[in-house]
């Protein structure tokens, strides 16, 4: 249980910046997700806390104390690695051994020690196991074993499911959260999987560009995301992103003159704006329907994505823009039928077209 | 579609394979099978140096080699000097040569390649020219090594190293040392690399670092290579016989202790000075060699390497 806290930390490799200025307080007991895409930094910020890259400027307190000039042993940090990383030479009580041997343990605390997580984990049939022996979701249970042997301060993830398959990323994913709810423990978890995300985090940081974006529990970042890289890295499908001419009277006006509803928190006056709706924010309706011409987008069914419980239905607007709307099953579309889309105002976001940020609540 | 009468029909035969494997075997048969055989077969037969006949003598010659004093002693200490030999790379070149991958290896050297391709220059060189240059650095008459050692205050240290029984065949030994001291680093050093960066750092988090990091992690993940490396030094040490030749002559001097079995065969086989040559005798202690390589090679296969795992990393 501790708290960490990281203040105006740069990272630059010769003339690339990686991190500009991160600045995060992650509270004792959080699961904090660095969320983004690659080359976002954020494997890298997890690295500089792990102390196994050197940050170029900031300072990383642990529980109020300055941990940067410490090697990554001495942090109480413990890692897990994307590729596992286990030391293929010794068994799985070896790798989970190894840590606490090196730091001087007695023989009768390790026994206890590796007893103890092997049974956290169900792991204690394969103890006498060589890492090739075992399979890849046995693989990563050992790597976290042999974090929690430790038992460190924080854990640090990094990518842990990305080796995975499919079904196993599932479980391996509910096994963290079942053991962050018993250990309680801080811990910070990097991926670029929005899923892994939304599902683990207390609080998710989105990067870019070696840049905080937004910080925010699941839902404020789904809800109200701060800006436009925000709004459309968060949720799947992206979000759709329109330009309006400009905001007048709470009012959209489309490039051709037609006029959209927007959310009561709409600014009343704005020069040019991103409309940014999801693909369940819009519905379809039959083209043949004149009146809508004012109010609506029309366009043409491009193709039509069946996944069961709904499907997602590719539309070109007739200005050129690609539009994703979800649709019930029910309502099958053909490709190459006239429609015209109608958005919500409710679900509308809106971001300045020069900076991306949020307008409105 | 084939109708199911196709499991009847005979498969053709497969031409292609014979074709394939032709002339590889063709050629593998001409320049290693055959001299192989021609070898062991002149080992079983013996000429009169007088009317040339040519007889056949069984195991006569291996029976000379172990039980006539004439040639017991030259062989017995060709054996132990090529043991010597051999020990002395092992002792010496392979650690020199893990010791040299694991520094190119840990740090960011500045001019890393350099070192790299400094080292592993020797290698490269002949046997002729690497025997030449040592034999003219460390001339008691006009070579760099005296004065070297005195510069650092040594100079009480220069001795003909060439030249002295006790000395000369360590002397040697170690200047192929210093020739081939890059194998043994290049293998080793692709090694190290081989190890994935993220087994390196999760020892670093479990604050397995430094010597402790090498020996518990590092050496135990090449020691299949270091494996190869001792077997392929044995193969070239009793192989060796081109460095003495070069330097020492093919009487191995002073006086034999320089030599080896290499060159014991040279002089059998081709005669030397006042010793007739004697093809078949030659013969004998070249199948003699083969069959020291194998056992040799036969005990490291089915008991050394089997215990080696190679880790799946």
């Amino acid at each position: 249980m501790a708290n960490l806290k990281i203040s105006a930390l740069h990272k630059s490799f010769g003339p690339v910046k990686v991190l500009e200025g991160v600045d995060l307080d992650i509270a004792s007991g959080e699961f904090l997700v660095l969320l983004g895409p690659s080359g976002c930094g954020k494997s890298t910020l997890l690295r500089i806390i792990a102390g196994l890259e050197d940050e170029s400027a900031g300072d990383i307190l642990l529980d109020g104390v300055s941990i940067a000039n410490l090697p990554p042993a001495k942090r109480g940090i413990a890692m897990v690695f994307q590729t596992y990383a286990l030391y293929p030479h010794l068994t799985v009580r070896g790798n989970m051994a190894l840590v606490l041997k090196q730091a001087g343990y007695s023989k009768a605390e390790i026994a206890k020690r590796v007893a103890e997580s092997a049974r956290a984990l169900e792991l204690e049939d394969l103890l006498h196991r060589k890492p090739s022996e075992l399979s890849g979701g046995q693989r990563q249970r050992v790597a976290i074993g042999r974090a929690i042997v430790r038992d460190p301060k924080v854990f640090l993830f990094d990518e842990p499911l990305s080796n995975l398959d499919a079904a196993l990323r599932g479980q391996v994913r509910l096994e963290i959260a079942r053991l962050h709810l018993r250990l309680t423990a801080t811990m910070v978890y990097v991926t670029h999987d929005q899923v892994e995300a939304m599902t683990l985090a207390d609080r998710i940081v989105v990067l870019n560009g070696g840049e905080i974006q937004q910080i925010g529990t699941p839902r404020q970042l789904y809800e109200k995301p701060q800006n436009q890289f925000v709004a459309g890295f968060i949720g799947s499908p992206a979000m759709n992103f329109l330009p309006l001419e400009n905001i007048e009277g709470k009012t959209g006006v489309w490039p051709g003159g037609a006029r959209q509803k927007l959310p009561e928190s709409a600014p009343e006056t704005h020069g040019p704006t991103i409309l940014g709706v999801r693909p369940g924010g819009c519905d379809l309706r039959p083209a043949n329907a004149g009146k809508l011409e004012k109010t609506a987008l029309a366009g043409e069914v491009m193709l039509e994505e069946y996944l069961g419980d709904a499907s997602f239905v590719h539309v070109r607007l007739d200005e050129g823009a690609n539009v994703i709307v979800r649709q019930q099953t029910s309502n099958r579309q053909v490709p190459g039928t006239k429609v015209h889309v109608v958005l919500d105002p409710a679900a509308l976001h809106l971001f300045d077209a020069t900076s991306g940020q949020r307008l409105g609540a | 579609m084939m109708p199911e009468t196709s499991n009847v029909r005979k498969r053709p035969f497969r031409w292609h394979i014979l074709v394939f494997l032709g002339p590889a075997a063709f050629v593998y048969t001409v320049i290693m099978i055959l001299p192989l055989a021609e070898t062991l077969r002149l080992s079983f037969f013996q000429v009169d140096s007088v009317t040339r006949v040519v007889t056949f003598v069984g195991l006569e010659n291996y029976n000379q080699l172990f039980f006539n004093v004439y040639w017991v002693g030259p062989f017995t200490k060709a054996l132990w000097n090529n043991f010597l030999f051999f020990v002395i790379h092992m002792l010496v070149q392979n650690p020199i040569g893990v010791l040299i991958a694991a520094l190119l290896s840990m740090f960011h050297l500045p001019g890393k390649k350099l070192y790299r391709t400094a080292i592993f220059m020797p290698t490269l060189l002949s046997f002729v020219i690497v025997g030449f240059v040592w034999k003219l650095m460390l001339s008691p008459l006009w070579g760099v090594s005296k004065g070297m050692l005195s510069s650092v205050g040594l100079g009480s240290w220069f001795m003909p190293f060439l030249g002295r029984e006790e000395s000369a065949l360590i002397t040697l030994a170690l200047i192929s040392v210093w020739q081939f001291v890059g194998i043994p680093m290049m293998l080793i050093y692709a090694a190290l690399l081989s190890i994935p960066e993220e087994v390196i750092e999760a020892a670093e988090c479990d604050g397995v670092t430094g010597l402790a990091q090498f020996f518990k992690i590092k050496l135990i993940l090449i020691l299949p290579t270091i494996g190869i490396i001792s077997i392929l030094t044995f193969v070239g040490n009793f192989n060796a016989f081109d460095l003495v030749y070069t330097t020492q002559g093919p009487l191995a001097g002073p006086n034999f202790s320089t030599d080896l079995l290499g060159t014991l065969l040279y002089r059998t086989f081709y005669g030397q000075q006042t010793q007739p040559g004697d093809p078949n005798m030659g013969a004998t202690i070249a199948t003699m060699m083969f069959f020291i390589i194998l056992v040799g090679v036969a005990i490291y296969l089915f008991f050394i390497q089997r215990r080696l795992t190679r880790y799946e990393m």
